[in-house]
C-alpha cells in the first residue's frame, strides 16, 4: 500500500502519511521526513542510538519525534539510515522508544536536499479512517 | 468561494468578521495575485481568518500582497495585539525568529565588478558558510560571548571588532531588541545555534551581489545613498538553529497552557499565551534574544563580505561597503499606533515606518525608512520607502518579498527539465551553491514576479518605490 504522498504546500513542504497502525504511522512519517532531506534510500548505519520520548498526546509526540530526528541530523550530524520503533503508553501520556542505526552526515552529504527548520502542528491531526491511521505533516524549511 | 471578501479599494480587500473572527481582516492584491490565491483554494486567506480569531487582536488582521500559505499564520501576515489584553503567538513570528534582509551599498560600479565576478563569487562562497548545519570553524564564541550576543545583538559583535559603530545606526532597532534574556533560551537552542553564527543556512536564504538598475524616487535614493549602476550586497538570513529551537520550545509550552488561559485555537500552530503572563513574558524575552542573534548573524556576514571584497582586490576605501538598512520580517515588536500600545506580529512582513518617525535613522527620517524587498535570483529586488499610508492602514507594515508561486516539489520538477545555472549565466548571473536541490527549489519560476507585489504596495500607498536592483552573483546554501 501507499504510505506517503507529497502535500502541495506553497511555502514549505509536507506530506500525507497513512499506516495500518499508530507505530506504523510514526515510522512512515519519519521516512517522509528523510525523503524531504535526502535523495534516495539511505543505507543503515553501524552505530546504534536509542531514543525515548514522551508527550501528552500523539500529535505532540509525532512533532517531537520528527524534531528529534532533525536535531540528530542537522546538529549532531547523525543520520538514521535504519530504525525501528514502538509506542509505549505510560498513564495518560504517550511514549515512543526507537532504535536508530545512524551513519555520519558526511557519508550521505552528497544526497542532502536542504535544511528543515522544524516540524509544525499546522493542520496536524492523527485520525483513523477506513482501518488506517492518517496525518498531514507540514515542515518549515 | 470559501472565504467571503469584498473589494474596498483599487488593491484592497476586506474579509468581514464572521464565525469566530474577532475583527475584520484586510488583504492587498492585484487581479493576478487574486487568481493565485484562488489557485491555492484560498488556503492563505483561511489562515488569515484564523489569525483574526486570536484574543486581543486589534482590527484589522492584515496580509500583504506577497501573502501565501504558511503554517498557522499566512506568510505576509500582520497581527497587532493589544499590549494589555492580547496574546503573543510564536507561530506568528515563525521558526526563523527575526529572519531579515540587510542591504549594503558600495562605492563600486558594475563595471568595476564585472571583470572579477567569478573570483569575487568564490571568495564570498569560501568566507560565508552556507548549507545544512553550516558552521564557522574560524570563529567560536564562548558561552559568555554568546550570552552577550543574545542580550545585546549586533552591538556586541561590533565590539568584538566585526564592523563599524556606524553600521548600527542603520539597523532596525539599532540591531538590538530590548528585554532579551539569554536564560529563557534552552540549552538545546544554544547547542543548535552556537556554531552557526556567521552562516547563511539554506532554503531561501542567500547573499547576492547586485547592481542598481533603476531609480524611481531620486530624493529617497539619495538619502539611502543609492545611485544607478552602483554595486550593492543583499543578505537574507536569520537566527539559524537557535531561533528554530526557541520557536519549537515555546509552541509546545504554550500548547500545554492553553486550558489555563482558556484560549481556543482553530490551528495548534497558532499556540498563544497572554502577553501579560509569565509564559508570554518568557517567550518575548527568549524571542528578543533570538532576534539579537539574527541581527548579530547578519553583522558578522557583513564583516566577512567586506573581507571577500578585499580579497578580490578592493581596499576598504575602494569598496566603501556601508549598511543601507537591516530589516527583519519575522518578529513581534511593541509599538504605538494611533495612540494605542500594541504588539505587532509580522510573519513574512516588514516594518515600513513613514517619514518623521523617531525610530527611523536620522538620515532617512525625511523620506521614510528603507523597505527591502528581495525578488528571485533571476530577476530583481526592490528598495521601497515606508509611508504615512502604511502608518494609517497596516500598523506601519509592508511586504517582504515576492512570495512563492510554486511548491518546492513543483519547482524541482520543473528545474529538472532546465539548465538552471546555465540559464542564469546567460543573463550574466554567477551562482555558487552548496547543493543543486537548493538552486532547483529557488528557480525564478518558483516565485511571483516581485514587480507585481511592489506595484500593489506602491498603488495601495503602503510603500513607495525607490530603486530596483538586479543580481550579478548569487550565493546559496
Amino acid at each position: 500500500m501507499r504510505h506517503l504522498a507529497e502535500l502541495d504546500h506553497t511555502a514549505d513542504v509536507g506530506f500525507v502519511v497513512w499506516a495500518k497502525s499508530l507505530p506504523g504511522l510514526f515510522y512512515w512519517a519519519a521516512r517522509g521526513l528523510l525523503a524531504e532531506l535526502f535523495e534516495g534510500p539511505l543505507p543503515p548505519g553501524k552505530e546504534v542510538r536509542e531514543l525515548r520520548l514522551r508527550a501528552p498526546d500523539p500529535e505532540t509526540l509525532l512533532v517531537r519525534f520528527l524534531n528529534e530526528l532533525i536535531y540528530l541530523i542537522q546538529t549532531q550530524g547523525q543520520v538514521p539510515g535504519g530504525f525501528s520503533l514502538r509506542l509505549v503508553p505510560r498513564g495518560e501520556e504517550c511514549g515512543l522508544a526507537a532504535k536508530l542505526s545512524v551513519l555520519p552526515f558526511e557519508a550521505v552529504a552528497d544526497r542532502f536536499l536542504g535544511e528543515v527548520k522544524s516540524a509544525t502542528f499546522h493542520g496536524l491531526r492523527i485520525e483513523k479512517e477506513g482501518g488506517f491511521y492518517r496525518a498531514s505533516v507540514v515542515l518549515d524549511v | 468561494m470559501s472565504v467571503p471578501f469584498e473589494k474596498v479599494g483599487p488593491y484592497t480587500y476586506r474579509i468581514p468578521r464572521h464565525g469566530k473572527m474577532r475583527v475584520d481582516a484586510v488583504f492587498y492584491a492585484s487581479d493576478a495575485i487574486l487568481r493565485q490565491l484562488a489557485e491555492e483554494d484560498y488556503a492563505s486567506l483561511k489562515q488569515l481568518v484564523n489569525v483574526a480569531t486570536l484574543p486581543g487582536i486589534v482590527e484589522p488582521a492584515l496580509a500583504m500582497p506577497d501573502i501565501h500559505w504558511g503554517y498557522g499564520f499566512p506568510i505576509g501576515g500582520v497581527a497587532a495585539m493589544d499590549a494589555e489584553e492580547g496574546v503573543v503567538s510564536p507561530g506568528g513570528v515563525g521558526f526563523d525568529v527575526n529572519c531579515g534582509v540587510r542591504l549594503l551599498r558600495s562605492k563600486l560600479t558594475r563595471e568595476d565588478v564585472e571583470p572579477i565576478k567569478e573570483k569575487l563569487a568564490d571568495y564570498l562562497y569560501a568566507r560565508i558558510p552556507a548549507g545544512v548545519g553550516s558552521e564557522r570553524r574560524d570563529l567560536r564564541l564562548s558561552r559568555k560571548e554568546l550570552k552577550d550576543v543574545l542580550r545585546e545583538g549586533a552591538p556586541a559583535i561590533v565590539r568584538m571588532g566585526f564592523g563599524y559603530e556606524e553600521d548600527l545606526e542603520h539597523i532596525e532597532s539599532g540591531g538590538r531588541l530590548p528585554g532579551a534574556d539569554p536564560d529563557r533560551v534552552s540549552p538545546r537552542a544554544y547547542e543548535r545555534g552556537a556554531p552557526q553564527i556567521g552562516t547563511l543556512g539554506s532554503g531561501n536564504h542567500f547573499l547576492e551581489v547586485q547592481y542598481v538598475d533603476a531609480i524611481y524616487d531620486p530624493e529617497a535614493a539619495e538619502a539611502f545613498g543609492l545611485f544607478e549602476g552602483q554595486i550593492a550586497v543583499l543578505i537574507h538570513t536569520g537566527s539559524r538553529g537557535l531561533g528554530h529551537q526557541v520557536c519549537e520550545d515555546y509552541v509546545e509550552r504554550f500548547l500545554r497552557r492553553l486550558s489555563v488561559y482558556k484560549i481556543e485555537l482553530p490551528d495548534r500552530q497558532l499556540a498563544a499565551a497572554p502577553i501579560q503572563s509569565p509564559d508570554g513574558d518568557d517567550y518575548l524575552r527568549a524571542m528578543a534574544a533570538a532576534a539579537n542573534f539574527a541581527f548579530a548573524n547578519r553583522q558578522l556576514i557583513t564583516h566577512f563580505t567586506r573581507e571577500a571584497f578585499e580579497a578580490a582586490g578592493f581596499s576598504p576605501r575602494d569598496h566603501g561597503l556601508r549598511v543601507v538598512y537591516d530589516l527583519a520580517h519575522n518578529n513581534a515588536k511593541f509599538e504605538e499606533h494611533k495612540g494605542r500600545g500594541v504588539l505587532v506580529h509580522r510573519k513574512g512582513a516588514t516594518r515600513a515606518f513613514g517619514p518623521g518617525h523617531p525610530e527611523i535613522p536620522r538620515a532617512y527620517r525625511k523620506v521614510g525608512q528603507p523597505v527591502l524587498v528581495p525578488g528571485d535570483m533571476g530577476r530583481y529586488s526592490y528598495v521601497l520607502a515606508g509611508t504615512e499610508g502604511a502608518m494609517r492602514e497596516t500598523f506601519g507594515s509592508s511586504c517582504h518579498g515576492a512570495g512563492r508561486r510554486l511548491s518546492r516539489a513543483k519547482a524541482k520538477k520543473l528545474a529538472r527539465q532546465m539548465d538552471v545555472v546555465g540559464a542564469l549565466r546567460e543573463k550574466g548571473i554567477v551562482v555558487r551553491a552548496k547543493t543543486r536541490a537548493t538552486v532547483w527549489e529557488e528557480i525564478p519560476e518558483a516565485y511571483k514576479d516581485v514587480a507585481e507585489v511592489v506595484e500593489v504596495v506602491h498603488g495601495a500607498g503602503i510603500g513607495k518605490k525607490v530603486a530596483r536592483l538586479r543580481p550579478l552573483i548569487v550565493v546559496k546554501g
